[in-house]
């Protein structure tokens, strides 16, 4: 789920920023300290190689934002898995098609709307890899009514991305059926498992769930998460509690999808904000590396190895 | 659930995790460190000391020699077993603690959702089981009133019964499996602790990785208690002074009856080892060294070692 609260605080400074006049470099570093994290421990230089973003929503209200996503992506050599509500689904498969290293389709569509499944295929026949952010459901997220769509996305081997942990509110005087308890962690596990072809990303780490989703993905090779949202901001002043977290060795882990022993190989990048925050998060992102000791070979993966080779995407 | 995972790293390991436990010690904190260099003194002094009841001990059908195995290995530490067993071993099982009552004490694994699981009870109780364990892998949550009955027969013959709690192991990772840790969260536990009181009601791994979950559950309720078997021990080595977080009302008017009536918190704990005979002392070792990292007093520890469930079992001496 798109960080309303992020966004809010990034819309509001950004555009106070903006208003400086600032070029595009300095804006970057104000925004960073603008969103708080230049006091926080100093990442490491980035890794080389292709950077893959599991989260990056399709802002249609900003109408350059594929242009301005690709000038992104040639700065960092990045690719996105762009999470498109479904009524802007040809624009990004357009796109996609254009730009196949740098765009990866993947459907936000709501797990209870009647014509889910269809929507799933239609999705599929246009070159979508994937569904993401599932979010704000009416039931807990392993509930067996969302089975045919999970029986779907394991047919096509896609890769299914949940929110997990607390969500953000967008409505304050509105009632609206939402409930973070429906997207825990814990949920993912059960979908894991009846679906083994499946491959489940949860985001944000199951904020504050944190535990439970590191138990789940060393228990289930078809687990991961990212650290996007508040994650890692509201761990900033304590990264090394993600040891605590990710504590296992290769010796106690049957369940190693790879030959990489590292615990934080479970983990992948995603940033869940706006084009001029990607890089601020990732520098969020190479902190925690920092923190943790996490292997050189390792840091590649969880930026981008990882996700190429599940999404198969070229060198 | 029997830990896989633990037993491996142990037999690949043993020589190796007293350092590796000190340098993790070392990283967290003067108590932790000050609790492994005290560890092979503590073993050594009480090898063969008090009576040992470990709650958490599968009997394991594909090994003919298991019985004599575990004897061994009872006689060396002086263990009595809860021997957690497949209903359809339980002959061999019934006929080993008729010869062996001091150190063998029969628990029946059944499948809450097998349609003729009140039956096996019965007659698990006509051979002179003492309780069920481990329930695990169940279709519902633990608390689902379809499983009622057999809390109810439980209830009836005053029953220890054992339940996974917290994240369960993966079996198969290619095909699906209706398995979901989520049905076993040691809150539930409490729902069944209240409805069935004399059941006493043991949760295994507590509740890993819920743990705060499962210490406040036993501290509202004198009949339900968690063991520290699994990979919880090892999660927590270098900073096991996070278990007195979780124990924390030692001494405050907070908790309610406890064995004995202890003061210490931690008396909610009792022995597990969810390991084969040989594994038994590598686990005695991670309970010893969470002990010195929280200070458990003595009366406590023994308590948890074995003091509880002798009582609670009326084993002979």
């Amino acid at each position: 789920m798109k960080s309303s609260l992020s966004r809010r605080k990034f819309v509001t400074r950004a555009s106070m920023l903006t208003g400086l006049g600032l070029p595009w470099g300095k804006l970057n570093k104000s925004v960073a300290n603008a969103l708080s994290i230049a006091d926080e421990p100093r990442a490491s230089a980035l890794p080389a190689g292709r950077i893959v973003d599991m989260h990056v929503h399709y802002r249609h209200h900003e109408p350059k934002f594929l242009d301005t996503f690709l000038k992104l992506s040639d700065k960092l050599n990045l690719t996105g898995c762009i999470l498109t509500p479904f009524e802007h689904r040809k624009i990004v498969a357009d796109a996609a098609r254009q730009h196949p290293t740098k765009i990866i389709p993947f459907g936000a569509l709501h797990l209870d709307a009647p014509d889910v499944t269809k929507q799933i295929e239609e999705l599929h026949d246009i070159g979508y890899r994937g569904i993401g952010e599932i979010s704000s459901m009416q039931r807990n997220c392993s509930d067996s009514v969302y089975f045919p769509v999970f029986e779907l996305a394991s047919k096509y081997k896609w890769i299914l991305m949940f929110h997990t942990g607390i969500v953000g509110r967008d409505k304050f005087d509105d009632p609206s059926n939402v409930a973070s308890g429906r997207m825990r962690p814990i949920y993912l596990e059960e979908i894991a498992r009846q679906f083994p072809k499946l491959t489940i990303l949860g985001a944000h780490l199951g904020n504050p769930e944190y535990e439970w989703a590191a138990e789940v993905t060393r228990w289930n090779p078809n687990v991961y998460f990212d650290l996007s949202g508040t994650t890692l901001a509201k761990m900033a002043g304590r990264l090394n509690d993600f040891r605590k977290m990710f504590w296992w060795t290769d010796q106690e882990w049957e369940a190693q999808p790879t030959d990489d022993p590292s615990p934080y190989s479970k983990i992948v990048f995603g940033t869940d904000t706006g084009t001029p925050n990607i890089e601020a998060v990732l520098e969020r992102y190479l902190a925690m590396f920092e923190a943790c000791d996490v292997p050189e070979r390792t840091r590649k993966m969880i930026l981008g190895g990882t996700l190429s080779k599940m999404l198969n995407l070229p060198d | 659930m029997k830990n896989a995972v633990s037993r491996r790293i142990f037999l690949n390991t043993a020589a190796k995790t007293a350092a590796a436990i000190t340098a993790s010690a070392a990283f967290d904190g003067v108590a932790n460190a000050r609790a492994f260099n005290l560890l092979e003194e503590h073993v050594a002094i009480s090898a063969k000391s008090d009576r040992i009841v470990d709650i958490h001990t599968h009997f394991e059908p594909d090994n003919p020699k298991y019985i004599d195995d575990f004897l061994r290995m009872s006689d060396q530490l002086n263990v009595t077993a809860c021997m957690l067993t497949p209903f359809a071993n339980r002959k061999v099982v019934a006929e080993a603690a008729k010869k062996y009552p001091r150190q063998i004490v029969p628990f029946g694994y059944v499948d809450l959702d097998s349609p003729d699981v009140a039956k096996q009870v019965k007659e698990l109780h006509d051979l002179g089981y003492r309780g069920l364990g481990e329930l695990e892998f169940v279709k519902k949550l633990y608390n689902d009133p379809s499983y009622f009955p057999v809390y109810e027969l439980a209830n009836q013959y005053n029953w220890v019964v054992l339940f996974h709690t917290g994240i369960v192991l993966r079996a198969k990772f290619h095909e699906p499996e209706d398995v979901a840790s989520l049905r076993m969260r040691a809150i539930y536990l409490e729902e069944i602790a209240r409805r069935f009181p004399k059941t006493t009601v043991i949760g295994a791994h507590c509740g890993n990785p819920e743990y705060e979950w499962a210490a406040e559950i036993t501290r509202w309720n004198p009949n339900v208690f968690f063991d520290l078997s699994g990979s919880t021990l090892k999660k927590l080595r270098g900073r096991l002074t996070d278990v007195s977080k979780y124990f924390w009302w030692t001494n405050t008017d907070e908790g309610t009856e406890q064995p004995n009536n202890d003061p210490s918190a931690f008396t909610k704990l009792v022995f597990g080892s969810d390991t084969s005979p040989k594994e038994v002392e590598g686990i005695l070792t991670q309970y010893r060294a969470m002990f010195e990292a929280c200070g458990v007093p003595e009366s406590a520890r023994k308590l948890i070692l074995g003091g509880t469930l002798a009582k609670i079992l009326r084993l002979p001496e």
